[in-house]
């Protein structure tokens, strides 16, 4: 059991793991008492434990527990038995669920959907795995209402188990060609694993590449043949900056130890952000934590920009910025002009910050909020997406747009004024699109439902781009690839169970394609 | 094939073969829950310090059921509580990433009200003792993330460095580091003078 901070007798001894607190030091003195205030005001923990009980307990009847991924080691050319696929590697994937009644139940939510989004079943040339069995029960098929607490089957506790793939971007280089990564979120404390999936011949296939223990959250290609995916990876009990290259049909990780100051450590909170204006520039952000000089704290750094230039990445002097300050985003259309949006944590207020030909420029806006998305069309026009605090209990979405010289507020239509935004993308095309979620109150079902939205900005105006998928699928990345045709990824998210106790399961990895009118789906095994 | 017998069945079907290795995992559950029960609090406490006390009960739920689906392959009691703290920590940075795109991001603050919201400013009038503590987490506040993760897991949570470091990923070397450098910081915020008469002896310089 660990000493706990009222322990004196520990913080006296001058060989015990930790000096503080420190008896009659003010500062430490007050911070012990707010804890104590703290404490009153968190949940009760005998609530907590006594919610958790049925939840772990093998009393209440469940489906069986998913065994650990080694069991589960599959080849996937055994998967798909209806296309030859040459699959260089295995997959390890959890327990699938496939089946008639999948299939079924799959069929009759389409066409429950198809009156309202006049959606058609899909064809095979259109959809690589229609003809697939899907890989694991589609769980969000269920219509019905959950029922009340009392009532609730216990075994909707257990979210079905999904790919656990949890996709965080996509770059497409062609309609058929293409790639959306992510990583594989597990139960364990294990920090991930890269997923790469490579649209090639009308099929979606995992590289080989598979490392353990890191997180891909950004992808950008300047070709079929190059390209770049970053994110961060857990090793030796810190976090790293992780870079992949594309080069020669291969994946290779790329060493940024002589570029990246020592002791860079990555903050995990935020996504990594690669972006390629083209195949010689290209720009890379992540959060750090790096004291530059340990006797110097002024020296602290918060945040990391690289730029790839002449074939080589080098650092950029990071923004003039509070050390409070975090950006979410990045974005680029030209090589030599970046934009940062993110959050100045000390004042509230989002940041904007913009290098553009070897400067620094950056703006604080006033009003309460943060920035967390952006998407350049050009060096001079490009959309934010946030949030905003106009209140003491307050928070609403907020859209920004840039003119070349401003960037300003913009609302949107009243009929998404409820919607929440959370990525703002710009495709190659010229398409502005926002993912954005519309959730819905508990009502008697007690289950809070989650529905996506899309939006799309065509014509100086925005609307809602069609979504027939039902509910927990939370778009992830959208772009359009021709006229008429779009990829997107989502992952989906069961949140299943009876109030209070909703279980959030670990999500499900979808790609999805848009043609001739005709969404369909790819359920990654 | 394993996997073409899967395909013929219905899902809820549990091969014969499986049910003695259902019996094992319902104990290998019951096990994680008598091990688990002592360590709620430090997981609730370090969800509610990282993602905030609206979420902080079905992020510590979450937190722990992957704990529980994982156990087997643990199985260790002794590394229990800091194996549940990385957990935790995993899904309270999922939660603040914005959980797999279901939500904006977040980073969440040191909540000063009940809906758990950022509060910039300190609009309470309240007595002495409230506006002193809003004072405090007002500062904390405004450290930056991984400087007020440190100091709340260290005096709200009450992990050692140790712990702290397993669970962010760090060297408990940089976790006391990072708690001298927020002492500083919360010093110069809330205009406090050092103690004139400290009880330890000073280390090293400040």
């Amino acid at each position: 059991m660990p000493h706990e901070p009222q322990d004196v007798n520990a913080a006296h001894d001058a060989t015990h793991d930790d000096q503080f607190p420190v008896t009659g030091d003010p500062l430490d003195e007050a911070l012990l008492a707010d804890a104590a205030t703290w404490h009153a005001e968190l949940p009760s923990v005998e609530q907590f434990a006594a919610r958790m009980e049925p939840l772990l307990s093998s009393a209440t009847p469940a489906p069986m527990l998913t065994p650990p991924a080694d069991d589960m080691a599959t080849d996937i050319g055994a998967a798909f038995d209806s296309a030859p696929t040459p699959h260089p590697t295995a997959i390890p994937s959890r327990s699938r669920r496939r089946g008639l009644l999948a299939i079924a139940a799959m069929a009759a939510v389409v066409a429950l959907l198809a009156g309202l989004f006049q959606f058609v079943a899909p064809r095979r040339g259109l959809a690589p795995n229609a003809n697939r069995p899907t890989a694991s029960a589609p769980t969000w098929q269920s219509s019905t209402p959950w029922q009340s607490s009392k009532a609730c089957d216990p075994n909707s506790y257990w979210p079905d188990p999904g790919n656990n793939i949890t996709l965080n971007g996509m770059a497409m280089v062609a309609p058929d060609d293409g790639w959306a990564i992510g990583t594989i979120t597990h139960y364990g404390p294990v920090y991930g694993e890269t997923v790469l999936l490579h649209l090639v011949q009308g099929q979606w296939q995992r590289d080989p590449l598979a490392i353990p223990d890191v997180k891909l959250d950004s992808i950008a290609m300047v070709s079929p043949t190059e390209g770049w995916a970053a994110g961060s990876i857990s090793e030796q009990n810190r976090l790293d900056l992780f870079l992949l290259h594309y080069s020669g049909g291969r994946w290779t990780r790329v060493d940024l130890s002589a570029v990246t100051p020592e002791a860079t450590q990555i903050e995990d909170a935020f996504p990594v952000k690669v972006v390629m204006v083209s195949p010689g520039n290209g720009w890379l952000m992540a959060n750090t934590t790096i004291l530059r000089d340990p006797k110097n704290p002024a020296s602290r750094e918060t945040s990391l920009l690289l730029r790839y230039h002449q074939g080589a990445w080098s650092v950029i002097l990071q923004p003039p910025v509070t050390s409070t300050t975090s950006f979410w985003d990045m974005d680029s259309r030209t090589p030599d002009d970046v934009w940062l949006v993110g959050t100045d944590y000390q004042r509230l207020t989002p940041v904007i910050a913009r290098y553009a030909f070897g400067q620094w420029s950056v703006t604080t806006q006033t009003a309460s909020g943060q920035l967390e998305s952006i998407a350049m069309l050009s060096a001079t026009e490009g959309w934010a997406t946030g949030e905003a605090y106009p209140g003491p209990n307050g928070s609403e979405s907020q859209l920004e747009h840039y003119d070349g010289t401003n960037w300003s507020q913009v609302s949107l239509p009243a009929a998404f004024a409820a919607v929440t935004l959370t990525h703002v993308f710009a495709d190659a095309q010229g398409n502005v699109w926002i993912a954005g979620v519309q959730k819905t109150s508990p009502g008697t079902s007690g289950r809070i439902v989650n529905k996506p939205v899309i939006l799309q900005y065509r014509g100086g105006q925005w609307s809602q781009f069609p979504w027939p998928y039902p509910d927990d699928e939370y778009l992830r990345a959208i772009a359009s690839v021709a006229p008429g045709e779009v990829w997107a990824i989502a992952n989906i998210v069961h949140t299943r169970g009876c109030a209070p106790a909703a279980v959030t399961g670990l999500g499900q990895g979808v790609i999805l394609h848009y043609v001739n009118g005709v969404w369909s789906q790819t359920i990654l095994p | 094939m394993r996997q073409r017998e899967e395909a013929a069945t219905q899902p809820e079907d549990e091969p014969a073969q499986a049910t003695e290795g259902s019996a094992m995992r319902a104990q290998w559950q019951d096990e994680f829950a008598r091990l688990a029960r002592p360590h709620m609090a430090a997981v609730l406490r370090t969800a509610a310090a990282l993602v905030g006390m609206a979420d902080a009960e079905d992020a510590a739920q979450e937190a722990l059921l992957r704990g529980m689906r994982a156990w087997p392959e643990l199985r260790d009691p002794t590394a229990l509580k800091t194996w549940l703290l990385r957990i935790t920590y995993n899904v309270c940075m999922d939660w603040q990433r914005g959980r797999f795109g279901s939500d904006r991001h977040r980073t969440q603050p040191l909540a000063d009200d009940a809906a758990g919201l950022p509060t910039p400013l300190v609009s309470d009038p309240g007595a002495s003792d409230h506006a002193a503590r809003l004072d405090l987490r007002q500062a904390l506040n405004q450290l930056a993330p991984d400087l007020r993760q440190a100091v709340l897991l260290r005096y709200y949570v009450g992990l050692d460095a140790t712990e702290i470091g397993i669970a962010m990923r760090l060297p408990a070397s940089t976790v006391r580091s990072h708690l001298r450098r927020a002492r500083i910081l919360l010093r110069a915020a809330l205009d406090i003078a050092e103690n004139p008469t400290p009880t330890l002896p000073r280390k090293e310089e400040q």
